[in-house]
């Protein structure tokens, strides 16, 4: 559960800093030049659509409601190598 | 960033030039390519323009490089293309360049007249050669040097001729001489070993040698117009040996000047193709721009004191500035003394539209401009559509190491950009690739990050946090494990509450069920996207309407479609991920159907159908209560949207009581107070045509115009979110075919061979499947993706606010022209 929290909180810091906090550097690096409005919106909708596509498959893994359909030998070898 | 938000601020504007200027200002604005001329004659005839005789002086030059053009290529001289733009020359220039040419022009001729008399020649040598063969002579001999028994028959004197004709035609010529001639001539044929030169197409063809005998004068003409129509040409022949000789002599020292002749003449040829090659690149680009520039100057209206053109045009006001200082250059550099005077005029003309990109915006610009120009002054959607675009795609291909070979693919055309532009036009499927290499870039990036989070790299997944699910070795004991062939595992039991940190958890890869936990992923995910999508565009339709000043808008049409999208499918986007947050595996035999619940919702059908599942009635009465407050008040929104807006207008026009405020589109912005006038001359508003909107006040239209948008609206919500589902079908498509090839077609060449033979096959087998791999994932289904992320922002997302009316910029500009060619008079 800690994990499950600490990927939450360090993934959705990362992009509400590309998002959030880099436009708002941009914007007085930027000042003069033409570009600065599109490279500002640039980078939040990648922030926006990468987030959600995130966030979205992480929220759908949190609580599956089916499992894995898997072949025995391949339990077995997942008992081995993965746990 | 109002640059690219919106379309520019455009004025018309009026230029006075001075006829001696007028060249050399038109020539300055080509170069800045910043203003768009409007045809002042446009019921004058092409034919009747006052600068016609200039024009065809630019085509008669231009037909003539083109000649020159292929006559350097004839001869695989590699021309020089420097990249150069060198500005439009002055009249004079052009004289000395037509001398050129016709010097040029009369040295090939020459050459090809050397040429065909040289076939002759050659042809009558031969000829005569062949009419050395023994047999040949001795018949001749024998037939006319017996000159005692012709003297005393003198009824066998016969006459001959000779000539030369093509091979194939020989067998046809006997035939038709002998029908003709009634079997009455001879005939003799040989042919010639060596081909000769055709000197028009420069071809060798094989000919043939012949001779026929006759008698009579009216043979001989017959006879004579064989030869004609077969086109076989004739030759003089000696009759006695020595004077044969002669000739032959005479002939072969013709010839061999003839040689030295043409040598010569082909040097010099040489020579002055290989000095033309070099320039040929600018003379076509200074040719092209000189016609540019008159068929411009054909646009201007002369005045009445036929000292001045009057021009009009389209500029951006921002530039006002550049364009002033154009014209000032153009009237220093033609040494004229009165300066051009340009000025703004007010006009209810429709501007036309321009968006500055920079080669970035480009692509997604000609992308969205594809669809539709957009109206003068609305939100253009190409800044957005930079990173939805690619976004969208990439959730249909997701797949890193696709993703991979089409990012390394686009990096490499916008490293190489500089040398690489300047192929961009002869090949047009390259050209295509390389205008949209922006493009490609970013969805190859966004395609390795959407194929990170599916976890999928050339349909294996990577296990790079630790799986979430842990199998017990208590409960499933290698014993256990040897009974059945395969489990199903229950989450309950087998996962531990470690969410895979980044995408999907890589166990799902390796199972049976995989598709059943993909599926319900991909299409929630797609429903949750495309209503996202759907909201911005409604969003943007705010900002349309708070620019071209209808508040009517904002409370008739912008607040109903957000409450009606909301209460539909906004709320189905919130059950989404309540029902992913509060239902823990332990209770996973009672979570909700969403579908169900959502049908059940529109039928106020609640307690009547209980599958496994069951309600917890407290929660039924929340939701329940809630979910009619939303049906509700989506119902009521289709009224509103359908009739508020027209019932509102009607009231308005009969008590009067309000300002009237304008449906129309374009009143709004060009009736703005306009800036400085930029020169001491004023004129009021010249022209109002006849493409000028009226105003409507009609009520039936308006209210007709408002049932189908509701109509357009309302189903279009439903069909658009059903249609935002093509995310969830390719991207299955795509795994699965990725999937297909790995298991049909790769793993073959990895099972285990003995280990040299193995490798070979493998070797040959990984190049089938990399092949594969590219034609079929990487450029089928990349071309497929791209259309369907394209018709989704087409369709989907420019309905909710983008009208596209508008008609493009085109500014009279010397790049574009020398690219593309003129076009021709309109």
């Amino acid at each position: 559960m800690a994990e499950t929290g600490l990927s939450f909180g360090i993934l959705s810091a990362v992009w509400a800093f590309v998002g959030i906090v880099l436009p708002i550097i941009i914007h007085f690096v930027m000042a003069k030049s033409p570009n600065r409005g599109i490279v500002q919106i640039c980078l939040i909708l990648t922030a926006v659509c990468c987030y959600i596509f995130w966030i979205t498959t992480f929220i759908s893994q949190l609580n599956p409601l089916i499992g894995p359909e898997l072949p025995s030998g391949l339990i077995r070898m997942i008992q081995l190598e993965w746990n | 960033m109002e640059s690219l938000l919106r379309s520019e601020e455009m004025t018309l504007c009026q230029m006075f030039l001075q006829s001696e200027a007028a060249y050399a200002c038109v020539s300055e604005l080509g170069e800045l390519g910043l203003v768009q001329f409007r045809d002042l004659n446009p019921d004058v005839n092409a034919f009747q323009r006052k600068f016609v005789n200039e024009i065809r002086r630019c085509e008669e030059m231009e037909r003539k490089l083109r000649f020159l053009e292929k006559e350097i290529n004839k001869d695989g001289i590699p021309m020089l293309n420097t990249g150069d733009n060198p500005d439009a020359p002055v009249p004079r220039e052009m004289i000395d360049l037509e001398a050129l040419k016709r010097n040029f022009l009369e040295l090939t001729e020459l050459k090809h007249i050397l040429r065909k008399t040289q076939t002759f020649f050659d042809e009558a040598q031969l000829h005569v050669q062949a009419s050395h063969d023994p047999s040949l002579t001795e018949e001749r001999v024998g037939l006319l040097g017996d000159e005692q028994a012709s003297r005393a028959g003198q009824h066998t004197k016969l006459g001959f001729v000779a000539g030369v004709i093509l091979r194939e035609r020989i067998p046809s010529f006997e035939v038709m001489l002998w029908r003709i001639c009634r079997g009455n001539v001879f005939l003799r044929q040989a042919e010639i070993d060596t081909p000769l030169e055709d000197p028009v197409t420069g071809d060798s063809v094989h000919k043939s040698v012949f001779i026929i005998f006759f008698q009579g004068d009216q043979l001989k003409s017959r006879i004579k117009k064989i030869c004609e129509g077969y086109r076989a040409t004739l030759y003089p022949c000696p009759e006695t040996q020595a004077e044969r000789r002669e000739m032959a002599i005479g002939v072969m020292t013709r010839i061999e000047d003839l040689n030295t002749v043409l040598s010569q003449t082909q040097d010099h040829r040489h020579r002055v193709l290989v000095a033309a090659a070099k320039n040929i690149k600018v003379w076509f680009i200074k040719v092209r721009k000189i016609k540019a520039i008159y068929h411009t100057l054909n646009m201007f209206n002369l005045d009445v004191t036929q000292k001045c053109l009057i021009a009009e045009c389209w500029c951006p006001v921002t530039d006002l500035d550049r364009i002033q200082q154009a014209l000032r250059r153009g009237t220093e550099r033609s040494g004229s003394s009165v300066p051009s005077i340009i000025n703004r005029m007010v006009t209810r003309m429709i501007p036309p539209t321009y968006n500055r990109c920079n080669k970035f915006t480009q692509g997604f610009q000609n992308i969205v401009d594809a669809y539709g120009v957009s109206r003068y002054r609305e939100v253009n959607p190409a800044p957005f559509t930079c990173i939805t675009f690619p976004f969208l795609f990439a959730v249909m291909f997701g797949d890193m190491g696709h993703g991979l070979i089409m990012f390394l693919f686009a990096l490499y055309l916008v490293v190489k950009e500089k040398q690489l532009e300047s192929k961009k036009g002869q090949n047009e499927i390259f050209g295509t690739f390389f205008g949209g290499r922006y493009i490609i870039l970013l969805m190859g990036a966004f395609s390795v990050y959407t194929g990170f989070i599916y976890n999928d790299i050339f349909s294996k997944p990577l296990n790079l946090f630790g799986t979430g699910w842990r199998i017990p070795e208590s409960k499933y004991t290698p014993s256990v494990l040897m009974q059945t062939s395969k489990f199903k595992l229950d989450p309950n039991e087998t996962f531990l509450g470690a969410t895979y940190a980044m995408g999907v958890d890589p166990i799902w890869q390796l199972s049976k069920n995989k598709i059943a936990f993909t599926n319900s992923l991909k299409m929630k995910m797609s429903v949750i996207l495309g209503v996202s999508q759907m909201f911005f565009g409604i969003a943007l339709s705010y900002l349309n309407h708070r620019h071209f000043k209808k508040p009517l808008n904002i409370i008739f049409d912008f607040i109903p479609m957000i409450i009606f999208l909301f209460c539909m499918f906004g709320y189905l986007v919130i059950l989404i991920f309540v029902k992913w947050i509060k239902y823990p595996p332990s209770q996973s035999h009672i979570a909700p159907s969403l579908l169900i619940g959502l049908i059940d919702m529109f039928l106020f059908n609640y307690g009547k159908y209980m599958p496994e599942s069951e309600h917890d009635p407290r929660k039924a009465d929340e939701k329940e209560g809630l979910q009619d407050f939303f049906v509700v008040l989506a119902v009521l929104c289709v009224p509103w949207m359908m009739l508020a807006k027209p019932l509102f207008t009607w009231y308005q026009a009969k008590y009067g009581q309000f300002k009237h405020q304008p449906l129309s589109v374009n009143s709004g912005d060009l009736l703005e107070s306009g800036d400085v006038v930029h020169n001491t001359e004023s004129n009021g508003p010249l022209h109002s045509e006849a493409g000028v909107q009226e105003e409507h006040t009609d009520l039936s239209e308006i209210f007709i115009h408002q049932i189908i948008h509701t109509i357009e609206f309302c189903l279009g919500c439903i069909s658009h979110t059903a249609s935002y589902l093509r995310l969830w079908a390719l991207s299955l498509a795509h795994a699965q075919l990725s999937e297909v090839l790995w298991e049909m077609v790769l793993r073959i060449g990895l099972r285990s061979f003995s280990s040299a033979w193995g490798s070979i096959v493998l070797f040959f087998i990984f190049q089938i499947w990399a092949g594969l791999t590219v034609m079929i994932l990487v450029l089928m289904e990349g071309l497929s993706a791209f259309l369907h992320a394209l018709r989704l922002h087409w369709v989907e997302f420019q309905s909710k606010f983008y009208e596209g009316s508008g008609h493009m910029f085109i500014p009279f500009s010397f790049s574009h022209i020398v690219d593309h060619g003129v076009e021709e008079l309109a």
